[in-house]
């Protein structure tokens, strides 16, 4: 028996009220386990794709299937036990800044509480204990109690990761995570958001940038032009000329 | 576009100009329709700087600073007032403040009603309020707490909905996609980051209570402004003298205590 698709997305189009068309027909399934990395010049639609998965967006067409269910129209707590599964890394790390490090990765455990009972803070000691574990794992141990602005960027997207690992996520959805990053930083996040979720066999789609460290991670690469998939393939499979294809004449990734 | 550049700034200009001299114009016309229409003549006031140096030399000064004890009381009231007056309107604000901020608010109607209603407040003044409640609930402290708190509450709403709509949208977004429920997003996401402003503004509208406490005890509603309107109303001036001092002491005092308290808990 053949192994199915985590995410199996058809056709997705998302066209925003002013009537940008940012995803014009996207289709993909995801295999569970799989780390995937989309890159595109910037406009191409990859934040859209992936804000529409979590439904940060509202796709506009097309089919989304998430581990067998039909997730194309979801709301209320269908959307919140959804959510719960997809951990989401943002570019600007989006940490609650006034917050604890330590109170920060817990945030991954509100899709497990009632509203109220999250509102109030009241985790469970084996949710504290485990946050404390995801920080060790990301080597922030140390820094449990210092507030979320205190840390540098590279440490706050590493609480990010924390935090994302926290919803027990089956699907790691990562926008650009290092974008905003130095290349010493860069290497630290993107090995431990690798390294992270193969050890939890958790799958992730990870917006990049930098064509070198997709070729360095990905399982597979998808790139994406004008709301369109126009290559998928192995790391070694992306040419200069793929790379062309996707970036305009200049011939590397740096864009705007 | 087709004058070409030159062309359509000299034109803005030339308007721009045209339109500061009609402004000073209105504006010195009004001076005169309202000195006019008041009564006020330079003449009178000219004439009236003798009566206002024998007031302030004769009747005001020295202050009697023998009764200094007497508004120890209504010193102790008008806190008491402001304070209770400022938790009034938090209580009141805090909820319609949420309401009424674009980015958090549910429903874009309620957002409406919340904004119209902090309007409504805060277009009447405290004195209003304490007029209005004097004559319903009597002279004295209660009818002051309300009005400072109905006024206050109107300032409050709109003050914490600016706050809240300025807040970094992306980590609610976050909080937001963990699955979190509604009310647990606004406690993790959105409070925490509204707190500063929160704490900011409750203690500025706590000064300004203090403030507004001295004038709506002018018309009975408790304090140090009714003590000071009673002894102006008596012709003891010398008294009302030592009431205007608490006043300003209080208000120094009171600003001083806010500032230190705000650096403490921001
Ligand atoms: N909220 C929005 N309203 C209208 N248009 C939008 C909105 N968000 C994105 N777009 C448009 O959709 C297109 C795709 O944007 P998207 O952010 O998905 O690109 P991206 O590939 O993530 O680019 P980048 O690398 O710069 O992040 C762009 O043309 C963008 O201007
Ligand atoms: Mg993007």
């Amino acid at each position: 028996m053949s192994v199915q698709p985590i995410l199996s997305v058809t056709e997705l189009k998302k066209t925003f009220p002013d009537g940008t068309r940012a995803l014009r027909g996207v289709s993909l399934d995801v295999m569970p386990g799989e780390f995937l990395v989309m890159i595109g010049s910037s406009g191409a639609g990859k934040s859209t794709f992936l804000r529409c998965i979590n439904h940060l967006f509202e796709p506009t067409g097309g089919r989304i299937v998430y581990d067998g269910r039909d997730i194309s129209k979801v709301s209320g707590a269908k959307l919140r036990r959804l959510r719960r599964e997809l951990g989401m890394i943002f570019q600007g790390y989006n940490l609650v800044k006034r917050l604890s490090t330590i109170e920060n990765v817990l945030l991954g455990r509100l899709g497990y509480m009632s509203s109220i009972s999250g509102a109030l803070g009241l985790y469970t000691k084996q949710d504290r204990e485990r946050a404390v574990e995801l920080l060790i794992r990301v080597g922030l141990g140390e820094q449990r109690f210092k507030r979320a602005d205190q840390l540098s960027g590279g440490q706050q997207q590493r609480v990010g990761i924390a935090r994302a690992i926290a919803q027990n996520a089956r699907l790691v959805l990562a926008d650009e995570p290092i974008a905003s990053l130095d290349p010493k930083a860069s290497d630290t996040v993107m090995s431990y958001l690798h390294e992270v979720t193969r050890e939890e066999n958790i799958t992730c789609i990870v917006n990049l940038h930098q064509v070198d460290y997709a070729k360095r991670f990905a399982d597979r690469i998808i790139g994406l032009k004008d709301g369109e998939i126009t290559f998928i393939g192995k790391p070694e499979e992306v040419t200069d000329k793929v790379i062309r294809d996707l970036y305009g004449e200049k011939g590397d990734q740096v864009d705007e | 576009m087709s004058d070409g550049v030159l062309e359509y700034t000299r034109k803005n200009a030339i308007r721009r100009r045209r339109i500061a001299r009609l402004i000073i114009f209105g504006f010195t016309v009004a001076v005169l329709v309202s000195a006019h229409g008041t009564g006020f003549r330079i003449r009178d006031l000219y004439r009236g700087i003798p009566n206002i140096i024998q007031f302030l030399t004769e009747d005001l000064l020295p202050p009697r600073f023998s009764v200094w004890r007497r508004f120890l009381g209504p010193t102790l009231e008008t806190i008491a007032m402001s304070y209770a007056g400022t938790f009034l309107s938090v209580v009141f604000a805090a909820p319609l403040g949420f309401l009424a901020a674009r980015n958090v608010s549910p429903y874009p109607i309620v957002m409406q009603i919340a904004r119209a209603t902090a309007v409504f407040m805060r277009t009447i003044p405290p004195i209003v309020w304490a007029l209005l409640l004097v004559s319903i609930v009597g002279i004295g402290p209660f009818a002051g707490t309300i009005a400072l708190g109905l006024s206050g509450a109107g300032m409050l709403i709109k003050s914490y909905a600016d706050s809240i709509e300025d807040i970094d949208a992306g980590q609610i977004e976050a909080v937001r996609a963990t699955g979190a429920g509604t009310f647990a997003v606004m406690m993790k996401g959105v409070v925490p980051q509204f707190s500063p402003s929160f704490v900011s503004w409750s203690l500025y509208r706590f000064d300004l209570n203090i403030r507004s406490a001295a004038v709506v005890g002018l018309v009975g509603a408790g304090g140090l402004g009714f003590s000071l309107s009673t002894a102006v109303r008596l012709f003891r001036y010398q008294e009302a003298a030592v009431a205007i001092l608490w006043i300003l002491g209080l208000i120094l005092a009171i600003e001083f205590v806010t500032a230190k308290l705000r650096g403490h808990l921001i």
